[in-house]
């Protein structure tokens, strides 16, 4: 089953809002697997936070999931789970939602290869480590 | 000079053979190690441009395709349930492709479009034409696609950062740590040597002062015989007394002219009685 999914490619999945898990699911993303367990999650103004956590990390730990694309604004609630997630497998993207414009400065990667300095952001290719 | 920063090494002209030899080796590696960060440094910036250039298309994509939903919920009405109930099987997946980028694997991500899966939403929102909703779907198609080359795009840069990180710091420790420790220790080897020698001249002086000594000593004795008569027999008791004090205080003088003054050299004061014990060392 290993070898068929590797030739199949990994999934996409989507923890946000409504609209945003409706158009992506429109452009193709989204399965449920044998488990009945879908690859998106939709989050609305009653859902827990904890319940968001626990989403991603499950959607961390499942080895199918190649990129988790998040709703700005509900990364912002569970920031501290996706700043410890730092290795490149899976991504995790955040996307602006609908109603809520995207901070390109929350995003610190992509504020480095801007060139939008902070101090402690200087260490973009190894700036620190270059001899004076 | 810092002899402590060095390698512990017996001086010898064997050690600094080898250490001259791997301090060869280390300066190889060390350009070899500073070529490789540059270039990974240029890709790094090529990745990091372009991955700020997808972005902006990335939000101006996104917008697009939102405005587009928004039409489809205008014409259609609310279809959103519709959408979440019928999910199947994912029409879009992502391949990973392994890339090597001057020595560091990194992962680029590609779209790979399944055509057989069964699109359960082929038919979602025909009953209003289809039309609105064929055109979103395109338009998320398409922003998943640069969404796809974002993530690339950014897994290659952090791969990159952290491979140039980690080569810098390589290229520092050689730079500060271990050149430095080896030319300590070659320069400790080579004084150490030096220091050798020239206690092995001071040594073969002295070897040589000592030879000089035993030739001369019968020949000042020769030469003094017939003034005052023979020393050693001290035959004239009288005159005797003199002469080995005159002798004496001439002997210093001949030996001074043969001998290294050495530091801390003794004074030489009994030249007929020395021994060989007595000269080296």
């Amino acid at each position: 089953m290993a070898l068929q999914a590797a030739v199949k490619g990994k999934l996409i999945s989507v923890i946000g809002d409504e609209d945003t898990c409706v158009g992506f699911l429109l452009g193709g993303i989204g399965e449920i697997n044998k488990n009945r367990h879908p690859n998106f999650m939709v989050v609305d103004k009653n859902t827990p936070v904890s319940e968001v956590e626990e989403c991603f990390k499950r959607f961390v730990k499942r080895d199918d999931i190649d990129i988790i694309l998040i709703n700005q604004n509900v990364a912002e609630l569970i920031r501290h789970v996706i700043d410890s997630h730092t290795s490149p497998v899976p991504a995790v993207l955040e996307i602006p939602s609908k109603d809520h414009p995207y901070d390109a400065s929350k995003d610190s990667i992509l504020r480095r290869a801007k060139g939008m300095f902070n101090p402690d952001d200087l260490s973009m290719f190894g700036a620190d480590n270059y001899a004076t | 000079m810092n002899f402590e920063n060095r390698y512990p090494v017996t001086a010898s002209l064997f050690m600094l053979r080898e250490i001259k030899n791997r301090q060869e080796k280390v300066n190889r590696g060390y350009q070899l190690l500073k070529r490789k960060a540059e270039a990974l440094r240029i890709r790094g910036r090529q990745a990091a441009s372009e991955l700020a250039t997808t972005q902006a298309i990335l939000g101006h994509t996104l917008r697009e395709a939102y405005i587009s939903l928004a039409a489809v919920k205008f014409t259609n009405g609310e279809s959103n349930a519709l959408v979440l109930e019928n999910v199947g099987e994912a029409q879009i997946r992502v391949q990973r492709i392994p890339e090597n980028i001057s020595g560091v694997t990194t992962v680029s991500l590609q779209v790979v479009e399944d055509a057989t899966v069964n699109d359960a939403l082929r038919f979602a929102g025909l009953g209003a034409g289809g039309h609105r909703t064929t055109e979103t779907k395109k338009a998320f198609r398409d922003t998943v696609k640069i969404l796809i080359k974002f993530a690339s795009l950014r897994n290659s840069c952090l791969l990159l950062d952290e491979a140039i990180k980690s080569t810098l710091r390589k290229v520092n420790g050689i730079e500060k740590v271990i050149l430095p420790k080896l030319r300590n220790t070659e320069k400790y080897i080579l004084t150490e040597m030096d220091e050798r020698e020239r206690e092995d001249f001071h040594r073969l002086k002295m070897v040589k002062a000592k030879k000089n000594m035993g030739q001369l000593l019968p020949t000042v004795k020769s030469i003094m015989k017939p003034i005052y008569g023979d020393i050693d027999n001290s035959s004239v008791p009288s005159v005797s007394q003199e002469d080995s004090l005159e002798c004496i205080a001439l002997s210093p003088i001949t030996i001074s002219t043969t001998t290294v003054s050495g530091g801390d050299f003794k004074p030489i004061c009994y030249p007929h009685n020395w021994d060989d014990e007595d000269l080296l060392f």
